[in-house]
């Protein structure tokens, strides 16, 4: 669709795309299932504890609380497991991302699930060389917009009643310069991908170089897009997590409800985040069309065709 | 000094005449000060001007007095309080650079005499020779028994900046232990003591007060801009020159702290009896107590309420006015109605958090910080717990005035026990999350059983092992023994011993011995050994299943006497009857015991397939039991401690132990759930985001 909004382009592709949400969702639910398998031995006790009943039937402080104290030592291997899946995950996510742009581009609906995983495959080593150069921009724009001003605010606010009006400011400022400066170096790092699912560019430099030149100009638009389906995708989250425990499983056919409806939470978050990228490489393409050199314009009049060179002569 | 012996001889023979056999309706009063201090904010220097009448309450002669001039603590890095503590408290640490403080007593003359060159400095706790935190002041005569003296002082002293309960920042001035005060004589047979002597502490990291009760009169002079909370009540209020004189007055206190700010909000509040004591706990307590409403009501009176709060922290007094009501109600049902007409709760600045969470008689500090009062912290409590437990201070250190340099266990665990009780009985959880789950205070308390203790809750505050000891036996751990005692007990004994111990003991000062007597009155099988290994012990405990086994019971089955065959034929397999067609009973094996050497009753429950439960009272003090049965039906589940009474208990976890497969739900399976789900909340997360 030629002139379509990078918002109803979003909300059209989330709604068509639902295979391709679906394997972003697996890029979640994988990871979880593989904490399941170790929460198996560490959660068994529970039913042979005192805090049984109190827990089917909802929560129960000291049980909660004696179990990580007494259990310490378990506790720690989880957590550390936890922290592991948590840190494999977003790098899932970082190589199916590619995967998903390319897909999203081609406009395939079917099959998806391969074609995700080949892709992303040739774009990861690109992507990951963008996610370094990422996280670098993170922490040196933060430390420069965010971080020093906040040092100079506390600075001033130092010898003074606390809560004052530099430490307000200050907090203002972390959250406000904080919030625009995360968006904007995300949105930067988004758009490198882009091009380099396009393959306008090969590697990570150059793509920063083209997601740069997207962005210039146009940051307030592209900010409103990320805003608005981060709006859709949190609303959808606090939905469904509500829903899950309003559920308060009883029984075992309950849990498996539970496990339902939050799987569905979370295949309905990923369609959102389809429609996110969507919108993106549509904001894209009409970033393309409005930086684009001027293409030819015939002229009005005609050009003579070229005199025909004469044979050469014979020696 | 004049006076006719026999004035002398009668004071004294009324002293001794009130040996501490009955509660008492007011405190001796033993002293009476009456100082004049004026404060220059930029110097942060005092000035003052005590006129002290103290009289001896003991059955002998003294020839000298010990003072407390505590604020030199923070006189020089070789105090005692310095060198305990590193010179930080409760994460605060000192500025070293220009924080320090002093007091030093310009002179002091009785009857006109000069007893300055009587003068020495004494460490009698470590024999610190740098220590400068307690004076004895030797007496050109002694002072006979009952006789009131009269001592001119004069000192000055300068503010330490603020990290431990007193001291300044910037223009905040909280102002605790500040003035020459003399230590305490105790009487023969005063907790307990065999023989009359001074009990006049060095100031210590881990320790806290111990005075005698009396009359206070104290005049502020300080700059107009200061606004002035105190513990007592104002009665005069001159200006001039920019400067303003401030007289406050309160009678039968063992300590007056005040505190001036130009930037605290003041708010007022009344607690009003008839509409602040809720009805439910008032039928709750006179259930339980077995007195009328009207009996229990009775004392009970207005309290005026003073919030000096922090301009940034304005919007948080009401949380603090809640707690503060919800303590006057439930000490006045429990322990005794508060004698006092006045309350002022100081609300520190967040950069002098280090006069935060202290208490002080008819006054204490309370403490919170800009954001606990904003989403999404408001599920957090601490600011009411703060309230609750500081305000409690001023029954188990005011009222039940107990020494908390040898025994900090009888106020700090008495108050964290109460403090619990308080708290989840207001608010349900100390912290609470989304989602309608949380942790109550008294978990938080209890979970001190995970860890293993060195020291005796009975330690002298200075001797415990480290300061973490001394933080987990003074408060937790004594809370989490109370508990159990309550627990032990049941509600309706252990509340009226707890009452009685309290109404016994108003105005005086109690030992652990006072409180574990009242206990004993319980009659509680196996106290004296639970105390030794608790109180005066490390004693811990672990109950667990050791082994359930429910097999079917064979009936006589092998060779007779007569060497014939029962049950069986030689050489042929036998044939085991179908399940359901098989009426043989289940012989029951189950093995309890118990970890630690702390001996404790304990329930054992045996719940049946069929449904029947068999329960039993094990008094704990073998290390194992064993019980036997025959039945009918199947062995199901068996649970140590089924009500959660032992709350010592270290592992609750092996307190069960199934037979065969667990029947019904799982709650296995529904952590499990919410689990996963909770990881796949923190990794989709990044999808809300660019």
């Amino acid at each position: 669709m030629k002139n379509e909004r990078p918002l109803a382009a979003g909300l059209r592709a989330a709604l068509a795309h639902r295979r391709l949400a679906l394997v972003l969702w697996l890029s979640v639910a994988v990871p979880a299932g593989l904490v399941c398998t170790p929460l198996g031995p560490l959660t068994r006790l529970l039913d042979e504890s005192p805090f049984r009943d109190a827990l089917l039937k909802g929560w129960d402080s000291w049980g909660m609380l004696s179990w990580q104290m007494a259990h310490r030592g378990e506790w720690g291997l989880l957590t550390a497991l936890l922290l592991l899946t948590l840190g494999a995950g977003l790098l899932l996510q970082l190589f199916l991302t590619g995967g998903v742009l390319r897909t999203l581009m081609t406009g395939i609906r079917r099959p998806v699930f391969r074609r995700v995983v080949a892709e992303s495959a040739a774009l990861f080593r690109p992507s990951l060389w963008a996610g370094a150069r990422y996280l670098l921009g993170l922490v040196l724009w933060m430390g420069l917009f965010v971080a020093a001003p906040a040092r100079l605010f506390a600075k001033l606010a130092e010898d003074r009643a606390p809560n004052g009006f530099w430490t307000s400011t200050g907090e203002l400022w972390i959250l406000v310069a904080g919030l625009l400066v995360y968006y904007l170096v995300s949105l930067k790092f988004d758009l490198a991908r882009i091009a380099l699912a396009r393959e306008e560019a090969r590697n990570a430099r150059s793509a920063y170089k083209i997601a740069k030149r997207r962005m210039k100009g146009a940051r307030g638009r592209v900010v409103a897009i990320a805003l608005f389906w981060t709006v859709v995708v949190v609303a959808i989250q606090a939905l469904f997590t509500n829903l899950g425990v309003a559920m308060n499983p009883h029984s075992g056919a309950g849990v498996f409800w539970l496990v339902v409806v939050r799987q569905i939470g979370f295949v309905v978050a990923a369609m959102a985040r389809v429609g996110f990228w969507a919108s993106l490489i549509r904001f894209d393409e009409i970033r393309r069309d409005e930086l684009a050199p001027p293409v030819y314009v015939p002229l009005p009049w005609k050009v003579p065709p070229a005199e025909p060179e004469p044979p050469p002569l014979p020696a | 000094m004049n006076r006719p012996k026999t004035a002398a001889l009668l004071a004294a023979a009324a002293f001794l005449a009130a040996p501490a056999l009955h509660a008492l309706e007011a405190p001796r009063k033993i002293v009476d000060y009456d100082i004049k201090v004026s404060l220059d904010p930029e110097t942060k220097l005092f000035d003052g001007r005590e006129t002290l009448k103290w009289t001896n309450p003991a059955d002998v002669a003294v020839s000298d007095l010990k003072f407390h001039l505590y604020w030199n603590a923070f006189r020089n890095n070789r105090s005692t309080f310095f060198r305990e503590s590193g010179g930080q408290l409760r994460g605060d640490r000192a500025d070293r650079a220009d924080g320090w403080g002093y007091i030093d007593v310009t002179a002091m003359t009785w009857d006109r005499q000069d007893l300055k060159k009587g003068f020495r400095f004494e460490s009698p706790d470590d024999g610190n020779p740098d220590d400068r935190t307690v004076l004895a002041v030797a007496l050109p005569r002694p002072v006979a028994p009952g006789e009131t003296i009269s001592l001119d002082i004069a000192w000055t002293a300068k503010a330490p900046k603020v990290f431990a309960r007193s001291g300044y920042v910037r223009d905040f001035f909280f102002v605790g232990q500040w003035y020459p005060k003399i230590g305490v004589l105790e009487p023969k047979g005063r907790r307990r003591r065999a023989e009359a002597g001074w009990n006049a502490r060095q100031y210590h990291a881990n320790s806290e007060f111990y005075a005698d009760w009396g009359d206070y009169r104290v005049e502020i002079t300080l700059p107009e801009k200061f606004v002035v909370g105190s513990a007592g009540a104002l009665v005069a209020e001159k200006k001039s020159n920019g400067k303003k004189t401030l007289t406050y007055v309160q009678n039968q206190i063992h300590d007056f702290a005040w505190t001036a700010d130009p930037r605290y909000v003041v708010k007022e509040s009344l607690f009003d009896p008839a509409k602040d004591v809720p009805k439910e706990e008032l039928e709750r307590a006179s259930k339980v107590l077995g007195r009328t409403p009207e009996e229990l009501m009775k004392g009970f009176r207005p309290v005026k309420l003073f919030f000096c709060m922090q301009p940034d922290h304005v919007s948080q007094w009401t949380r603090y006015e809640d707690a503060q009501k919800w303590a006057l109600a439930w000490f006045g049902l429990w322990a005794f109605p508060y004698p006092y007409t006045q309350v002022t709760v100081v609300d520190p600045p967040e950069d002098g958090l280090g006069a935060g969470g202290m208490e002080y008689q008819t006054l204490y500090t309370a403490g919170t910080v800009k954001w606990l009062g904003r989403w999404p912290l408001t599920g957090f409590k601490p600011q009411e717990m703060v309230v609750i437990h500081e305000f409690g201070h001023g029954y188990w250190y005011g009222l039940l005035a107990s020494n908390e340099f040898e025994e900090s266990w009888m106020d700090e665990g008495i108050n964290s026990f109460t403090e619990a009780v308080m708290m989840d009985r207001r608010y349900r959880y100390f912290a609470e999350f989304p989602f309608g789950v949380g942790i109550t205070d008294e978990n938080t308390k209890r979970a001190i059983v995970f860890f293993r203790d060195f020291d005796p809750i009975v330690t002298k505050a200075w001797q415990y092992s480290t300061s973490d000891s001394y933080g987990r036996n003074s408060y937790p751990r004594a809370a989490t023994v109370v508990e159990q005692v309550r627990r032990l007990a049941g509600e309706e004994a252990f509340w009226r011993a707890f009452r009685r111990y309290a109404e016994r003991w108003r105005f005086d000062h109690p030992t652990t011995e006072d409180f574990l007597d009242e206990m004993r009155t319980l009659r509680l099988p196996g106290f004296e050994a639970f105390v030794r290994k608790t109180f005066y012990g490390t004693g811990e405990v672990d109950f667990r299943v050791l082994r359930a086994s429910s097999e079917r019971s064979d009936p006589v089955t092998g060779f007779d006497d007569a060497g014939k065959p029962v049950n069986f034929e030689p050489g042929r397999k036998k044939k085991e009857p179908k399940e359901k067609d098989d009426q043989r009973p289940y012989e029951t094996v189950v093995v309890v015991g118990r970890a630690g050497d702390l001996a404790l009753p304990v329930d054992v429950l045996l719940a049946f397939e069929n449904g029947e439960t068999y329960r039993t009272t094990w008094d704990g003090t073998d290390s194992w039991l064993r019980l036997k049965t025959t039945y009918a039906s199947r062995l199901a589940r068996v649970v140590v401690d089924p009500d959660g009474k032992v709350v010592l208990d270290r592992d609750p976890f092996n307190n069960v132990r199934n037979v065969g497969k667990v029947k019904g739900p799982s709650a296995a399976a529904k952590v499990r759930a919410y689990a996963v789900h909770l990881v796949e909340i923190l990794l989709s997360s990044p999808w809300s985001l660019p």
